[in-house]
């Protein structure tokens, strides 16, 4: 009897391991993987393209939709949907739709498409630091393969522009169709189409078979969203994904020994800050803004909570930038004339502040240091932790006093970075986040933005950089590096420095 | 014990008998002493912890422990062992004060319902079934993410999801006390019923509170470092041991040391609680005496 049972034992258990280990022989022998699992962090805000301009969006619909111009690995501007283009005058640019491109719906893409997607961009409260001087109204198709744009004014990175997520063309009959339904329906001429989209849990899009490019060398790809750092690294690592996005700085060093996995650390767009809500008391106050820059420890912030990755900022935009100004004086980290300056705001006994943060655990981390460190100076920090949609919302209607956030220029022109960020005219939902006005810094700014002349630009940005830097509208700390895990198995594989990667191209 | 026992010792009354039986048994005398010395770390945590718990150290983060950190350092180079210590005060206080809070306004409501019967109780027990349907941490989560984060909400988002169990409670009590001859007695007299209900019916139903108490901070403890570990209770820099247990599970798997003693710190006291809750059960309870 417990012979039997004992055999019984052992023939149980070697059946579980046989059916354990059955995928494992599959996934070695069989055909090659025609599914890439991306794990993200975030769920996408909306999937259309005009709906939103956060990054784990533009992620997902950059793979769905297209732009008329495109970046290449080196960052200069090449023909996507629009096959060529004339600038008539600084003012007027034809495009030459390209022949024979089809949207995931079937239709064709024509310049009416074109017309109706600028239409659309123009009023979107999300696409107006992107487009910049389009002049919407006298934009129009010619024929049917020509678009031509006008500009109320010369707009010297206005192609850069056009390469951003914000500007991509949808269609016409697919869009109106979809009606308020549109970010659960997105049709595009991307590479991948969509599929389904469960909130919170996942993205999937497959290979368009008639896309009019080089078509897709995976079949499926699926965006998870997963918002535990740590869960993000342990799919990877046991391959539940193939690429996990945003790592965290600590795990590096062991994913470093994993022989099954590769590390990208990528430079990108962003420049994280603390920004300061500038327009309301007590923030209008350059002085206490300039000491608590001051009784900041940027230096810190990158070794401890980045463990050393990434650069503590030393501009309000990246070296990754072009025309960030790296002749700035370097960030000064000094609690004792931090105190002097507090009393000389007018709070000699300190004050009582709040930093409001999303939940990105880097982001508390900062904040947590922040307020060790200003409690040194004699401010007492309150950290305010909201859910994301509503930080956001908070952000854009100037309802915080100090708020945890990051920017990235994503057409790697100082134009989208700056413009948006600190013009007056950008106030909240535009990007001016801080609500800065400076009339100095606006001129400075509609300069860079009118001239075409790129030293001329530069120089504009140069000096407004110098006055951003000095009246602190932001604690700017780091340049940060994109961490990315991704399977050894998984061929050219890439990501951008504006956070989108091309996916078409990877393969096993 | 036997009626003889009850004549030789007529002068210790009930609550010293209950001690005596309590004092036999050994689990519920040393959860007892871990909680006293817990109540006293707690109390003196500024003089006995060797470290500040919100002074970061850049230069010792991530510190196995050691000699100099008996239970390591965190990602900010701040003490574990400290902010244990400091934790344990936010812990008890929250565990104490809810249940405290949760015991007056269920103890009233469950009294005022067994003593006056009727539609009174039906009301009352009603809107209490009401507030069971909800399971109580699911109460306390939306609770606790209605009203700000903080500690004096977080007391009140685990107050209001303990009272419906206290009033049952008290109530179930109540009806057994009501029909006792004391209580007639004093009807006869003249007392009206706020004297009748506080000063003979609620104290003569104090054994099952205490031990739904002892019982209840348990799982309060718990439900506040739930809380706090989902970012709805405490705030940092104070420490909890729910959020330091939050804020290191994504380094568990490199250091094992920073949510272990946390963990740690909750399962012992939980565990402490919940022994000396039985122990007192079987103390107070005289039928269930052996």
């Amino acid at each position: 009897m417990s012979y039997l049972r004992k055999i019984l034992h052992v023939l149980f258990t070697a059946a579980i391991l046989i059916a354990a280990s059955q995928p494992v022989i599959a996934a070695q022998s069989g055909t090659p993987k025609d599914t890439i699992t991306v794990a993200s962090g975030a769920d996408p805000k909306s999937l259309d393209p005009y709906g939103t301009t956060d990054s784990p969006a533009g992620r997902i619909a950059s793979q769905i939709f297209e732009t008329l111009v495109e970046r290449d690995d080196a960052g200069n501007i090449v023909p996507s949907l629009a096959e060529s283009w004339e600038v008539k005058d600084p003012t007027t640019y034809v495009f030459h739709i390209r022949k024979g491109v089809k949207f995931h719906n079937g239709e064709e893409l024509t310049a009416n498409d074109v017309k109706f997607s600028f239409d659309k961009m123009s009023a979107s409260p999300h696409a107006s630091s992107v487009t910049g001087t389009i002049d919407f109204a006298n934009s129009k198709a010619i024929d049917k393969y020509t678009f031509e744009m006008k500009m109320s004014e010369p707009f010297g990175p206005i192609l850069n522009h056009l390469c951003h997520g914000v500007t991509a063309i949808v269609n016409e009959k697919g869009y109106t169709e979809s009606g308020s339904a549109v970010n659960e329906k997105p049709i595009g001429t991307g590479p991948y189409k969509f599929v389904s989209w469960k909130t919170a849990d996942s993205v999937t899009l497959t290979k368009f078979d008639d896309y009019w490019g080089e078509k897709a060398k995976v079949r499926n790809l699926v965006f998870r969203t997963i918002p535990e750092a740590a869960s993000r690294v342990i799919e990877v690592e046991t391959g539940g994904v193939d690429v996990a996005l945003q790592v965290p700085p600590s795990a590096v060093s062991r994913l470093e020994k994993d022989k099954d996995i590769k590390i990208g650390i990528q430079e990108t767009f962003r420049t994280d800050f603390l920004a300061f809500t500038c327009n309301k008391a007590p923030m209008n106050n350059v002085k206490l803004r300039q000491a608590i820059n001051m009784g900041i420890d940027i230096n810190a912030i990158q070794k401890v909570v980045f463990r050393g990755i990434g650069m503590a900022a030393i501009a309000p935009i990246g070296p990754s930038i072009r025309g960030y100004n790296k002749d700035l004086p370097h960030h000064e980290y000094n609690p004792e004339k931090a105190k002097k300056l507090l009393s000389e705001a007018g709070y000699p006994n300190g004050l009582k502040l709040t930093l409001t943060s999303d939940e990105n655990q880097e982001r508390l981390d900062v904040a947590e240091m922040v307020q060790a460190q200003l409690a040194e100076i004699g401010i007492n920090l309150e950290v305010i932790t909201l859910e994301r949609g509503k930080f956001i919302d908070d952000v854009i209607a100037g309802n915080l006093q100090m708020f945890a956030l990051g920017w990235t220029t994503n057409t790697g022109d100082p134009d989208y970075a700056l413009y948006a960020s600190f013009h007056t005219s950008m106030f909240g939902e535009g990007g001016n986040m801080s609500f800065y006005s400076n009339p100095k810094v606006d001129e400075l700014l509609t300069k860079g933005r009118v001239l075409t002349d790129d030293k001329t630009r530069m120089e504009a940005y140069y000096d407004a950089q110098k006055i951003i830097w000095a009246e602190v509208p932001c604690v700017f700390y780091l340049h940060p590096q994109e961490i990315t895990a991704y399977s050894a198995s998984l061929k050219d594989f890439n990501i951008f420095p504006d956070g989108r990667s091309d996916f078409e191209r990877m393969y096993f | 014990m036997s009626a003889q026992d009850y004549k030789t010792n007529r002068k210790s009354g009930f609550w010293s008998d209950a001690w005596k039986r309590l004092r036999r048994n050994n689990a519920a005398m040393f959860s007892l002493a871990v909680l006293v010395l817990l109540v006293i770390t707690a109390i003196f945590a500024d003089a006995i912890a060797p470290y500040s718990y919100s002074v970061q150290d850049y230069d010792n983060l991530f510190q196995p422990p050691s000699a100099a950190h008996p239970f390591g350092t965190d990602n900010f180079g701040r003490d574990i062992l400290s902010r244990i210590m400091h934790g344990s005060r936010i812990s008890l206080l929250v565990g104490f004060s809810s249940i405290v809070t949760a015991i007056i306004v269920g103890g009233i409501l469950g009294a005022v319902s067994g003593y006056y019967g009727n539609r009174t109780d039906n009301c009352i027990m009603r809107a209490m079934d009401i507030l069971m349907a909800i399971p109580g941490m699911l109460l306390a989560i939306s609770l606790a993410a209605m009203l700000k984060p903080g500690l004096i909400n977080l007391v009140i988002a685990i107050a209001i999801a303990d009272v419906p169990g206290y009033s049952r409670v008290v109530r179930a009590s109540v009806l057994t006390i009501k029909g006792q001859e004391y209580i007639e007695a004093a009807q006869c007299i003249g007392a009206t019923d706020r004297r009748i209900i506080f000063r003979h019916v609620l104290p003569n139903c104090m054994a099952p509170i205490i031990v739904q108490a002892t019982l209840g901070m348990a799982g309060a403890i718990l439900s506040a470092s739930a809380l706090s570990f989902l970012g709805l209770g405490i705030q940092p820099p104070t420490p909890e041991w729910g959020s330091m247990l939050a804020s290191a599970r994504q380094y568990i798997r490199e250091y094992w040391h920073m949510t272990a003693f946390p963990g740690l710190a909750i399962v012992i006291t939980i565990f402490a609680l919940n022994i000396l809750g039985d122990g007192l059960r079987d103390a107070l309870d005289p039928r269930l005496r052996r």
